[in-house]
């Protein structure tokens, strides 16, 4: 709102500019993108159990944002392929449970495939869902799900890095990995903050 | 022709007084939420200056983005063009709100997604939404736009009318009539 | 179920259709039928069941604990409060007389405090819509057409080709009746003329704006009568029938010309003669409208004298489109033996009235009691007003305080005043309880009366049964002749032929009443039968006949000139805390014009502090910079700023005018407080 638009509106109403997806969910894509890229890069079989962790936790955070809990057995009984919040919901289901069914099963290296396809939609998915909302303009079609995909590759490398016993050790990978971690959570809090209000 | 409800508001009339607000908490919200407001826009400096108001709530689009982007089915288009939400199947999550180009969702005060639904119950009734009806000056009026003999298509046939955000196309059914014919 | 009241979210008193659901007011809608909501209300209306849930609400009779002001009370019975207030009241009226003891009181139920404080003997009962509000516009009108002009306001909006406000905001001022009459006249094509240095939701309807620099009303004004009398755009048959004076006038304003008010109000001259000729073209339904809230530089009377009588050239009052002669109901007093004279006159004026003042005013009743300079006045009874907020220089009004023996308070929630009570006794609201009759003066005559909707929620009680047991503990028993409240009202209403059972159906009755267009002989209230152009009465007691301009005091660089006003979602300082309007608006902000702003390095959305010229502070609040300002005001509404503790929500939200109002300048003509002398530095908080 410029300075000269005043609005009168109820505190908890229907408000100008008022944020509806705030640092909660921002850390919630960071860890989503974050496992999503786990489950993509080499070395998925080894890091399976913090995809697994972050994923969970992301599913957590998603699953205290929402309003109204009780409807969440919604997005399984209903078909809503046009909904990228849809395809969200299942790859988050379909993808804690590959991790688990790998964890339990990991001889079955044939899973690799399926949870590096489910990683990716993980990855690329929350770009193309900010990306189609024509109302914030803040959220380039193109360029949001581009920066996403960097964003979630970046923050799992820089995981990896730190997960590695031979580079950990080593303050200039060690410190690189921690403020790579950072500045993809700080990006994706600019990225999603700056498209509201 | 089948009804499609709309809604025109005259600005030459409307004073901003956020009746309309207060009218809509009662009617159907607590204290602190409501699902109109009032917002005014200034241009130009003093003091040659033009002030626009408008009382703002959901449009009711015939091409509403917030119905494609909900993952349950629970935002959808209603009879006669509402845009509705079935409250049982809402969990919150807040994309319809985003999907929204004119910030007219929020989360309401038992954590489903709430917004104008031109007082359905009480359309249904016979009679007017609560901000119609108690509106001081009788800016707002409320009624089939596809009835040729109604007054919102003599109003729009005889005055200049605009919707907000006409770039958005969304097709949104409030009017407003010119302030300063 | 439906019920039905009047409203008391101000004092206009809208007809009210409220829901109930199990004993519980779920919404409140306009009765569809009362003459002044016509089915609808305004926001504040509209937000009446934020005020009888407002979970601040005092339910209990309270007592203090602790020294004044702490705001630390404890809760005893009906019975030990009015015991307490009737013994310390009798050995002050012992000592000091019945007129130590004053009413600082207002609302309806205000007559019931008035009518005890008359019974005991004393003169001082005064409400904050004289000296305050009002005041200055009533006295104007009544020594030019020997009538006020009421509440709710004569002007006939509704069918005028031609509105004139001078700084009255109509829009942001929520008088729900009239501003439907302003819709109405301006879908009906109506003009609007706004003079305002700022550019109010009024001004931006207006077919000509004038933005005016602030304490310049008046050479607007002569500058009109000016024009009008050059350019011959005057009703010469009504003004040969109905007035004295116009040679008078015509010679008092010979100079005051389009271009000497442009040298002083800064609107070019041009602009004030095509502003005349607007409101001349529309002529006899032309409505200068008066205002409201008129009390501003001390000269207000003469200002409104000015309108007045700019009225009357166009020949607008008594016609249509300009001013109705109003009517009334004329039901008949309750049977009461009259009251005592009191032994000394009211102690507002200093002991003695200025000349033309109708009422006691409220600010001189706190100077009296801070100075104690008139008669020793020892006890204040505080009913619907919190003085703070409502009269010029709170520092009197603290000084005040620390003179009396006794101070009690009657209100809705433990705000400013009620935190310094005594006793604090707990008022119900209005959809709890009934009132008098209400019969205002309108184009036709009705009567109506407020009557509950829900019960009384914890102890609080209504205002005739408190001030009745107070009464009948002070031997006043023979002002208390009714058995009940109902037994009062179906016995006035009974003597007019009407009952109360009839009333509480229906709300409102019409008792046949309308007005009438002016005959030809009409004899107007005045000495001498007609309108006084020229004012012989104010001439007697040295006053000008005719306005004449004196130029105010202006702000030096770096000061800016406080203005203050009305938004549509508050009442006073009454509402701030409303959980329902307070949740919609919960502060006010500072508005600064944009280039001021930039040459001091103020930027939108600080928090700012004012400080004025006698050292007074008020703050921190919302820096609004704005282009809807002249460059030599700043601008808030008034209300806000509350400090106490009993007002959780409203509490520390946005800044007090009142605070800021130590400098004012009195009305000689009736003693009206102007306070649009005071000028404020703006800081960063």
């Amino acid at each position: 709102m410029t300075p000269e638009t005043v609005q009168l509106a109820a505190e908890s109403g229907m408000r100008c500019c008022a944020t509806f997806w705030g640092l909660d969910i921002a850390f919630e894509l960071f860890l989503a993108g974050l496992a999503g890229g786990l489950m993509i890069l080499p070395r998925a079989a080894q890091t399976r159990r913090w995809a697994f962790a972050a994923l969970a936790l992301a599913g957590l955070v998603l699953f205290l944002h929402l309003g109204q809990k009780s409807a969440a057995l919604w997005f399984y009984a209903s078909f809503q392929p046009q909904a990228p919040m849809w395809w969200g919901a299942w790859l988050f289901a379909l993808a804690l449970a590959a991790l688990v069914v790998w964890d339990r099963r990991p001889a079955l290296n044939w899973l690799r495939v399926p949870v590096a396809l489910l990683g990716a939609g993980l990855v690329i998915y929350p770009g193309i869902m900010l990306g189609s909302l024509a109302a914030r303009p803040a959220w380039h079609p193109v360029w949001t799900p581009v920066s996403f995909t960097i964003l979630s590759l970046g923050s799992a490398a820089a995981l990896l890095v730190l997960l590695d016993p031979r580079l950990r050790l080593r303050p200039a990978w060690s410190t690189s990995a921690t403020l790579v971690l950072l500045i993809t959570l700080a990006t994706r809090a600019a990225i999603l903050l700056s498209g509201q209000g | 022709m089948p009804r499609r409800f709309a809604m025109v508001i005259d600005r030459k009339l409307c004073v901003g007084c956020a009746a309309c607000v207060v009218a809509c908490m009662n009617q159907n919200e607590s204290f602190g939420y409501s699902r109109c407001r009032v917002t005014e826009r200034l241009t130009g400096s003093y003091p040659n200056l033009r002030l626009d108001i408008f009382s703002e709530r959901c449009n009711h689009c015939e091409d509403a983005p917030c119905v494609p982007v909900c993952p349950t089915g629970a935002s959808h288009h209603s009879a006669h063009g509402l845009v509705e939400v079935h409250k049982d199947k809402c969990t919150g999550c807040r994309a319809c709100v985003a999907a929204c180009p004119y910030d007219a969702r929020f989360p309401g005060s038992d954590g489903a997604v709430s917004k104008c639904n031109f007082c359905e119950p009480l359309v249904h009734q016979g009679r007017e939404p609560a901000c119609v009806a108690q509106c001081p000056t009788q800016a707002m009026v409320f009624g089939d736009i596809n009835d040729p003999q109604g007054e919102l298509r003599r109003l729009l046939d005889t005055r200049k009318a605009q919707v907000l955000k006409p770039e958005a196309a969304t097709r949104p059914h409030i009017f407003y009539l010119e302030a300063r014919p | 179920m439906l019920f039905r009241s009047l409203c008391e979210m101000c004092f206009w008193r809208c007809g009210v259709r409220a829901t109930v659901e199990n004993e519980h007011i779920t919404r409140l809608e306009g009765h569809p039928t009362h003459p002044l909501s016509r089915g609808r209300l305004c926001p504040r209306g509209l937000g009446g069941t934020g005020a009888i849930y407002d979970p601040d609400r005092l339910l209990q009779p309270q007592i203090r604990i602790a020294e004044r002001g702490a705001e630390r009370f404890q809760t005893v019975s009906w019975d030990d409060a009015l015991d307490q207030i009737a013994a310390r009241l009798r050995p002050i009226i012992a000592q000091h007389g019945p007129e130590s003891i004053c009413g600082l009181v207002h609302m309806q139920s205000d007559s019931h405090p008035i009518h005890f404080l008359k019974a005991l003997g004393s003169p001082n009962t005064a409400t904050p819509s004289y000296t305050e509000c009002r005041g200055p516009r009533d006295a104007a009108f009544i020594l030019t057409y020997g009538q006020e002009v009421w509440s709710p306001e004569i002007t006939d909006i509704r069918n005028t080709r031609c509105l004139t406000l001078i700084g009255y905001h109509l829009g942001e001022n929520m008088h729900n009746t009239q501003v439907q009459d302003f819709a109405h006249a301006l879908r009906n094509g109506a003009k609007l003329i706004v003079a305002d240095p700022r550019f109010s939701t009024a001004a931006s309807k207006a077919d000509h704006y004038l933005p005016i620099r602030a304490g310049t009303d008046l050479a607007l004004l002569l500058a009109w009568i000016h024009v009008v009398l050059a350019e011959d755009w005057i009703d010469h048959d009504y003004l040969a029938r109905y007035a004295t004076g116009l040679p008078e006038l015509r010679e008092a304003v010979r100079d005051t010309t389009p271009a000497w008010a442009e040298a002083e109000t800064g609107l070019p001259a041009a602009q004030i003669v095509e502003s005349a000729r607007v409101m001349a073209a529309a002529r006899p339904a032309v409505c200068v409208h008066p205002g409201r809230h008129a009390s501003w530089y001390g000269d207000d009377v003469q200002r409104t004298r000015a309108i007045a009588i700019l009225n009357a050239l166009f020949g607008s009052y008594g016609r249509e489109g300009g001013f109705y002669l109003p009517v009334s109901s004329k039901i008949p007093a309750y049977p009461l033996p009259p009251y005592p004279k009191p032994r000394k006159p009211s102690a507002d004026g200093k002991g003695s009235r200025h000349p033309f003042a109708e009422k006691t005013g409220a600010w001189g009743l706190v100077r009296a009691t801070a100075e104690q300079d008139v008669y020793p006045i020892k006890a204040w009874i505080v009913s619907g007003a919190d003085p703070f907020h409502s009269t010029p220089d709170p520092r009197m009004v603290q000084k005040a305080i620390d003179q009396l023996d006794l101070l009690v308070v009657v209100d809705l929630l433990q705000g400013e005043i009620a935190g310094h009570a005594d006793i604090l006794l707990p008022e119900c609201t209005y959809l709890e309880r009934y009132d008098d009759l209400h019969a205002p003066p309108g184009r036709e005559a009705y009567v109506a009366v407020r009557q509950p909707v829900v019960a009384p929620l914890g102890a609080s009680r209504p205002n005739y049964d408190i001030f009745r047991d107070l009464g009948l503990r002070m031997g006043l028993d023979a002002y208390y002749p009714w058995k009940s409240w109902e037994d009062y009202l179906d016995t006035r209403l009974q003597s007019a032929g009407l009952s109360l059972a009839q009333i509480r159906r229906d709300l409102h009755i019409a008792t046949g009443q309308t007005t009438q267009s002016l005959a030809p002989d009409h004899r107007f209230p005045t000495p001498s039968g007609k309108i006084e152009l020229h004012s012989a009465q104010l001439a007697e007691k040295g006053f000008d006949a005719i306005p004449r301009y004196t130029r105010h005091a202006r702000p030096d660089p770096g000061w800016f000139r406080l203005l203050n006003g009305r938004s549509p979602l508050h009442t006073f300082s009454r509402t701030i805390n409303n959980p329902a309007l307070g949740s919609i608006q919960r502060d006010n902000d500072l508005w600064l014009n944009a280039a001021a702003a930039r040459q001091l390095g103020l930027r939108h959305g600080q928090q700012v502090r004012l400080t004025n010229q006698d050292g007074a502070t008020a703050g921190p609040v919302r820096l609004r910079v704005t282009e809807r300002i002249h460059p030599e005001c700043v601008y808030m509404v008034h209300g806000f700023g509350h400090q106490a503790r009993g007002m959780k929500r409203a509490r520390g939200q946005g800044a007090s005018v009142a605070a800021l109002f130590t400098r004012f300048q009195v009305d000689p003509i009736m003693g009206a407080a102007g306070r649009n002398h005071n000028f404020v530095r703006v800081e960063v908080a």
